[in-house]
């Protein structure tokens, strides 16, 4: 295995895939189906939508279903680090719905883009060290600190705006999650390049930098982690911060949609972030897992929304399915878990 | 292989009395790790036993088999002949067997009364009336010394000691027959402890049994009718009150159990004389010379334990015994800053002689303090990552350019490490799961060789590895001494401390029993100082030479 060292591979975790070199090493064929799954399954589904609904074939059809993803996506981010480090983000909604309202009434306030831009950067990181600290001080569970401090966001808009979240939205951001939409003259709506850019950022990051790597860490085990003097409480701001400025990415584009602004406007995206993350096989308890596999995941949970609707099924009746599908692959990934404790 | 000494309990002879509790050919087994073999043991009604043996010998499963934690691998138990599988504590306890654990199990939101009673409510009805309950738990307080006042009141209140006294008491008012102490008077006051073998002694009248697990030589002596010598997962001896003297028992434990293979570990000629008490001196083979540091304690570990004095001395494999508990983790916690000191302080002593106090763990490890710890799969390893990912996490920061890693000098780094190592492993990149324990804490000891430590500061790295391993880390740990690094080792098995060693702190109630040097520290001194047996001067001293 010597030879390897000059491949560029990265170091990867248990779960990610390594189709690059894999052929060389012997632990590639154990991988490979599992992960072949995840990543295939978004297409095969493609198709099975088509055939239900042919008019996701075409160019716009195709798009809406990108933008929608890119949309996702963007979101799940944050949701995929906080998973990895054993533990979740239910803020991510209230700051969708913060960013969402703030980019409308801003601009009608006659703010420039920059500067709310600016704005939300600063919010993320008062969100994610608020988070991370109370997460990590006080031994409280990931999952109360970030449902209060999305309570806390959710009610500081409302009280800020008395309820009138209504605003302005600028053009630009209307026409990068248009799936006419073009960017540096491509046919290609900037909501989905940026999507595109973020995920390699997040790809790199997760496997080669310390950061990244001690995210992993923190997850697959936090007891061991300090002692190799991975710091918790950095990492978990850290992690935060990032899944609040993805909120607010999402939060501002989700506004091209409806032109319009709404405190929860997030609301579906607590239970689809965490739908995407599960489905693309990370797992709940931490340090297993990674966003090339959650972007495999949110194409799958926007697909099988989309086959829902075209069904016919009413929005409650979606969400039984979503649901029953999350119950079915966690059943199915905790099997995994318990070969990889067996010690 | 058994080989009992017993000549017969006294009241007997003529008219024996069947036992109340057989144990028949129990073999027990953790996975590889056989904890009991061949164990056969009775118990006669009103009879108190004493229980004794090093770490590992095997006490702990013996008493978790009889309280129903867990069933035993094979072999059958018996009660007055009759034959039981406890499936759960409370299929022992219906058989009336009640255990007192060492940690005090106390439930710290319950009150002093519910904890008293804790498990022998239903869900739904009272056990017995409130009023009855009351008087029989004061009785059992007036006895043991506790304010009767302290019934009604919160737990949290209570000192060790008194939640120790607590968890005696709920055992009392059960319905037992058979009552396992499994050392659990050891943070008792003398006149508690005396007034609980009163009550023992008095209720054993009336055939009710006692197992008596613990570790002081005197208690052993004064209290018990007999006591059995567990060694390496068996039986060993039987001695009766008059025959169980420190002595006698020191050698039934010392008695080598299998000596063969330890024996291709002889050729491993460790401490050469010149090397350890000459830092900074010649040169040495295979490692990198390291700037040489000393580490010197000067501690208490508990409030109101000896304080002692130990110096870490670079060149050197200290070795670090005593007894689970007694503080010689305590001790290496300290040492790298995870613990403070319950007084007195531990300091860095650098080759100028300047000092830098050691106050936390993470500027222990910039100053080049590492710690490997003790249970691998707890805080040790990150199960599901790579071997690159585990070996190097403590280190990842040196092979980057703007936050990016360089990924061959990180896998040329771990590659090294591997074969500086040994490490059987196929693919670095394969998660460290896959690897076997023995390589897992190779691993584990080369994300801290990646380090270039100073001091070296392990806790028991070897429980559970096997022999071949074993001898490639004596040989590791002795370059490492030779290239001036400081190894301070905690181990639970004495012959391992004996073979690589240039000393050993035995511990032993939180302090320092003795320091043993060279040509002091064979196997018996080493088990005699951990059971309190002989103070060799100088101990509390420590390495001030």
């Amino acid at each position: 295995m010597t030879q390897n060292l000059t491949t560029a591979a990265s170091v990867s975790d248990a779960t990610t895939d390594r189709d690059n070199d894999a052929g060389k090493n012997s632990g590639w064929r154990r991988w490979w189906q599992p992960t072949l799954a995840v990543y295939t399954a978004p297409v095969i589904l493609f198709v099975v939508v088509g055939i239900k609904l042919p008019s996701i074939f075409s160019k716009s059809g195709l798009l809406s279903v990108l933008v929608l993803a890119a949309v996702l996506g963007i979101a799940c981010i944050g949701q995929t680090l906080a998973i990895l480090i054993g533990g979740i983000d239910l803020s991510i909604p209230a700051t969708i719905g913060l960013a969402n309202v703030l980019v409308a009434t801003l601009t009608l306030n006659h703010w420039s883009f920059p500067s709310i831009c600016l704005v939300l950067f600063g919010l993320s990181i008062v969100i994610g060290v608020v988070n991370g600290v109370l997460s990590s001080l006080f031994n409280l569970h990931p999952l109360v600190v970030t449902l209060g401090t999305g309570s806390i966001i959710t009610g500081g808009i409302l009280e800020h705006t008395h309820g009138n979240t209504g605003g302005v939205v600028p053009h630009f951001i209307v026409d990068a999650v248009s799936p006419v939409g073009r960017s540096f003259g491509l046919p290609i709506p900037a909501s989905v390049l940026i999507w595109l850019v973020l995920a390699v950022l997040v790809l790199l990051i997760e496997r080669r930098t310390t950061i990244g790597r001690r995210i992993f860490a923190l997850g697959a085990n936090p007891t061991a982690a300090p002692l190799s003097l991975v710091n918790p409480v950095v990492t978990r701001i850290v992690v935060y911060t990032v899944g609040a400025i993805s909120a607010c990415i999402s939060g501002v584009l989700l506004a091209g949609f409806s032109g319009g602004a709404s405190a929860d406007i997030g609301q579906p995206y607590l239970f689809s972030t965490i739908t995407a993350v599960v489905v693309g096989g990370t797992a709940l308890i931490g340090g297993r897992g990674g966003y090339g596999r959650t972007i495999a995941g949110a194409f799958i949970t926007i697909e099988v929304q989309t086959l829902l609707i075209g069904l016919k099924v009413g929005v409650s009746m979606q969400q039984v399915f979503l649901g029953l599908i999350i119950l079915a692959l966690v059943a199915t990934y905790g099997r995994e878990r318990s070969v990889a404790q067996r010690i | 292989m058994t080989t009992t000494t017993t000549e017969t309990a006294e009241p007997a002879q003529g008219e024996m009395p069947s036992p109340m509790l057989t144990m028949h050919d129990i073999h027990h087994a953790y996975g590889k790790t056989v904890a009991l073999h061949d164990l056969s043991f009775e118990m006669l009604p009103g009879e108190i036993r004493g229980l004794i043996g090093e770490n590992g010998s095997g006490k702990s499963t013996l008493v978790k088999l009889l309280s129903g934690v867990m069933p035993a691998s094979s072999g059958t138990i018996a009660v007055d002949g009759r034959r039981v599988v406890f499936r759960s504590p409370r299929a022992a306890q219906r058989a009336g067997i009640v255990t007192v654990f060492q940690e005090t199990l106390i439930s710290a939101e319950s009150s002093v009364r519910d904890n008293v009673f804790l498990g022998q409510d239903g869900i739904a009805r009272r056990g017995a009336s409130r009023s009855a309950e009351r008087e029989r738990a004061l009785e059992y307080f007036e006895k043991f010394g506790l304010e009767t006042s302290v019934l009604d009141g919160s737990v949290v209140h209570l000192s060790l000691a008194q939640r120790q006294v607590l968890t005696i008491i709920r055992a009392l008012t059960r319905q037992w027959r058979l009552l396992i102490l499994d050392e659990s008077t050891s943070a008792l006051d003398l006149q508690t402890r005396d007034a609980l073998f009163d009550v023992l002694r008095e209720q054993t009248r009336s055939g009710r049994s006692v197992l008596f697990v613990s570790h002081r030589m005197d208690e052993l002596q004064s209290f018990v009718d007999r006591a059995t010598v567990l060694r390496s997962g068996a039986m060993v001896g039987t001695l009766e009150q008059a025959a169980a003297t420190p002595d006698a028992l020191l050698r039934l434990m010392s008695q080598r159990a299998s000596k063969e293979s330890l024996e291709n570990l002889d050729e491993l000629s460790h401490k050469p004389d010149a090397g350890a008490s000459v830092p900074g001196g010649e040169e040495a083979a295979g490692e990198r010379r390291v700037e040489s540091v000393r580490i010197r304690a000067d501690v208490s570990l508990r409030e109101n334990s000896r304080r002692f004095l130990i110096e870490v001395r670079a060149g050197e494999v200290l070795g670090v015994a005593g007894l689970e508990g007694h503080g010689g983790a305590a001790f290496l916690e300290t040492l790298v800053g995870l613990r403070p000191p319950a007084s007195g302080e531990v300091v860095c002593v650098k080759p100028d002689l300047s000092t830098k106090p050691v106050r936390s763990y993470g500027r222990a490890v910039k100053d080049g303090t590492v710690y490997v710890p003790g249970n691998r799969q707890v805080e040790g390893l990150f199960a599901p990552l790579s071997v690159v990912d585990n070996m190097l996490m403590a280190t990842m920061g040196e092979d980057t350019t703007l936050g990016c890693f360089r990924m061959r000098r990180l896998l040329a780094r771990t590659q090294s490490l591997v074969e500086r190592l040994d490490v059987e492993v196929a693919d670095i990149r394969a998660p460290v799961d896959r690897l076997s324990g023995g390589n897992q804490q190779k691993v584990l000891v080369g994300r801290w060789l990646a380090a270039q430590p100073r001091v070296l500061v392990m806790n028991d790295p070897l429980r559970g590895v096997d022999i071949g391993t074993k001898r490639q880390f004596y040989q590791l740990l002795r370059r490492l001494a030779d290239s001036d690094v400081a190894v301070v080792l905690l181990s639970t098995e004495i012959e391992e401390l004996v073979q690589v060693c240039d000393r050993v702190a035995v511990f032993r109630d939180q302090s320092v029993q003795a320091l043993l040097d060279r040509h002091q520290m064979g196997y018996d001194e080493i088990l005699e100082a951990m059971f309190g047996q002989n103070v060799v001067a100088g101990a509390a001293q420590g390495g001030a030479s």
